[in-house]
């Protein structure tokens, strides 16, 4: 897409042994997904392998919630990985929102969304609809239903 | 609630009953929270009077409710503006190139219909984004690949159908090259198969593009004259492994051979990789010496530009990364083959590198960043972009999208070089940082050398964004080059300039336009084409 970029991948390749999650897909107790609801956003995802239920969230909004963020939300908001370097940046390409992000809050919020205490369901909702304010774009809803946006609502703000 | 141009509150209202009535009230969007959702986050023009806005929404899931909704259209005269994701970012995203039209929105319609392993094609609707169609390859286990474009939230419908391309070899990269078949909505509802799908039960329809009579698919690309439905596409088999090679050229003229025989490699199928000529000394930050080496009027000689790349410490001028795939003897033999092509040059130098074996495992995948040039769908390209250094950057406002002017030059080394410098002066006349831009292989026998440039929330940098865009198309034509694509907010600006015998080709689209649709109610003033009634005089 442009120079600059074509320049970060020579230096992601040569950190490319790093084991890097972006999605957290957890090791057991694995459900089908519910993400099938007719009525609310359909069944894709920006997601490269198969959608599944967390079961050990029991509020049935809450663990819908986290699947719309595994479908719509992860590919750019999820974990670096555990060993990026203190300040590298190669790697955290990988999850534009969230290097974006680490990049707007300079360490005084935390750059990724599930581990931020402070959003409310009416943030989320801002920013789905309206952008993020950089590059993050609005979604319409028909790719995250209004259905769909209260449940990732409730998930980034659950009580922990 | 905004209505449309030159129709009624009273019509524009009951056409949305109507489509209410065909897709079901929740697919309809008139209430402006949910219409502000179709802005184009990354317009040249956002929040301004030209920024282009839409007064509704309304997504269907089958071409049986698309062909009502375009008979409730006609009736109204409404304007629609298809879009398949919605995601073509820096080129329109989800808004209309006529302002005011109400978005025919396709995502719903998300279905990969069918997946041959054996004649390696996919059979998709248009609102299937390309994690999709990766997905359902995975989940199926099929041993297929697809080729996605940098970011993978789009669809190939969409994709292809904008002349979009990705990074695995020919023909599968370019993809609308490599689709095969098509389905279209007419503006009076009827449904149309191209090709062999014009044959009832035709088992060929998406193995050959070559039917009885005129091959039409072309015409519903970049166009306006129908609402595609479906379109196959041609799967690369997946191979059994690739591995890369580098080559670096020392001297400025290099790049003269250089390209010349990557050219000839890649017309004889040696080469079938995307590849890129980048230079550091052209690619690092601009420095006081090299100012006054582009600003010069020549744009500086090879001696100056060698004498300047040594005092930088810089030991080679042009370099490129070849991909290759299949079998590793193979792959080995055409890089032995390819070195000894370019042993001719004097001082070039070769790197091997990895050889990855298919398919990758999960870890794999997700530890890098050029996935793409594996079949892989991704988002980590806006990554790069919220980092900034975009070319054409501005200084110290919140960058909020970007704009790739996308001229296309010849495959030469001579042409390379005169580019830059052609370029590099739209840049410094718009005061605006260069964008030194670099030549990749896109799409088969031609270069593209993206300008990328950032829109941000200042609106004087923007407009200077713009004009430098329109400059970058101009400064095109005159040399004789071209353009692949367009922002829609620039369709006629850029189609304004295909002036051959007084404008005969976007004459003969106004022709088409009319006998499709009369009454013109298909996005209106994509790639220029207007209907009758809103057609300006050339003059």
């Amino acid at each position: 897409m442009n120079g600059r970029i074509a320049g970060h991948l020579t230096v992601v390749k040569s950190v490319r042994t790093w084991a890097f999650l972006l999605t957290l897909a957890a090791g057991t107790g694995l459900a089908a997904s519910a993400l099938a609801d007719p009525a609310s956003s359909p069944q894709t995802a920006w997601k490269r392998s198969t959608l599944q239920a967390d079961t050990s969230l029991t509020d049935p909004l809450v663990r819908r919630g986290k699947e719309v963020f595994d479908a719509r939300c992860r590919a750019c908001h999820g974990a670096y990985p555990k060993d990026k370097p203190p300040g590298g940046n190669a790697l955290a390409m990988l999850v534009p929102g969230t290097f974006a992000l680490e990049l707007r809050y300079k360490g005084t919020k935390p750059a990724l969304l599930e581990e931020r205490t402070d959003l409310t369901p009416e943030a989320v909702a801002a920013f789905v609809r309206h952008g993020g304010g950089g590059f993050m774009p609005p979604f319409r809803p028909t790719e995250v239903s209004d259905e769909d946006l209260k449940a990732v609502g409730a998930y980034l703000s659950r009580k922990r | 609630m905004r209505t449309p141009p030159g129709v009624s509150e009273a019509d524009f209202a009951q056409a949305l009953q109507q489509f209410a009535g065909v897709v079901g009230p929740q697919w309809v969007f008139s209430k402006e929270e949910d219409v502000a959702t179709y802005r184009d986050a990354y317009s040249p023009f956002w929040g301004e009077p030209e920024e282009r806005v839409v007064s509704g929404a309304v997504a269907p899931d089958s071409v049986a409710q698309i062909q009502k909704i375009l008979a409730i259209a006609n009736r109204f005269a409404i304007p629609l503006y298809t879009v398949s994701t919605g995601r073509n970012l820096a080129y329109g995203g989800s808004a209309p190139a006529y302002s005011g039209s109400v978005v025919l929105d396709l995502k719903r319609m998300n279905r990969v219909l069918e997946v041959s392993e054996e004649y390696a094609y996919a059979l998709v609707e248009p609102g299937a984004s390309y994690f999709d169609l990766y997905r359902h390859l995975r989940e199926k286990g099929l041993k297929l690949w697809i080729d996605v474009p940098d970011p993978g939230w789009g669809s190939p419908v969409g994709n292809a159908l904008d002349h979009g391309a990705g990074r695995i070899p020919l023909p599968y990269r370019d993809h609308f090259d490599a689709h095969c078949g098509m389905e279209v909505v007419l503006a009076n509802g009827q449904v149309v198969r191209t090709g062999m799908g014009a044959i009832p039960n035709s088992r060929l329809w998406l193995q050959t593009k070559y039917g009885p009579g005129p091959i039409l698919d072309g015409i519903f690309s970049q166009s306006n004259f129908g609402v595609v439905t479906k379109m196959g596409f041609w799967l690369m088999p997946e191979p059994e492994a690739s591995m890369s090679g580098r080559i670096r050229v020392p001297h400025h003229d290099d790049v003269i051979p250089f390209v010349r025989t990557l050219a000839s490699l890649m017309y004889s199928n040696v080469v079938d990789c995307n590849f890129t000529i980048d230079s550091p000394v052209f690619a690092s930050r601009t420095n006081p010496e090299k100012e006054k080496l582009l600003v010069k009027s020549d744009g500086g000689t090879a001696q100056e530009w060698d004498r300047y790349a040594a005092s930088q410490g810089l030991n080679f001028f042009w370099e490129t990364e070849l991909r290759f795939y299949g079998p590793p003897k193979i792959m080995a033999a055409k890089w032995e083959y390819v070195k000894e092509r370019f042993g001719t040059i004097g001082g070039v130098r070769f790197e091997d590198g990895e050889t990855l074996r298919f398919p990758l495992t999960d870890e794999q995948i997700n530890a890098r960043a050029d996935v793409t040039f594996f079949g892989v769908p991704s988002l980590s390209v806006f990554a790069g972009m919220a980092a900034g250094g975009l070319t054409g950057s501005a200084q110290g406002a919140q960058t909020t999208g970007h704009l790739d002017a996308s001229p296309l030059v010849p495959i030469s080394g001579e042409e390379i070089l005169k580019a830059q410098r052609v370029f590099n002066k739209v840049f410094h006349d718009a005061g605006l940082p260069r964008g030194l831009g670099f030549a990749m292989n896109y799409h088969w026998r031609t270069f593209i050398m993206f300008q990328g440039l950032q829109i941000t929330n200042d609106k004087e940098h923007n407009a200077k964004v713009r004009a430098a865009y329109e400059k970058c198309a101009q400064a095109a034509v005159d040399n004789g080059w071209g353009f692949y694509r367009a922002h829609n907010a620039f369709h006629d600006k850029v189609m304004g300039l295909l002036s051959y015998n007084d404008h005969a080709l976007p004459k003969l689209h106004e022709t088409l336009k009319d006998a499709l649709d009369p009454n013109g109610i298909l996005s209106a003033g994509r790639y220029g084409i207007w209907p009758k009634h809103l057609r300006r005089s050339r003059t």
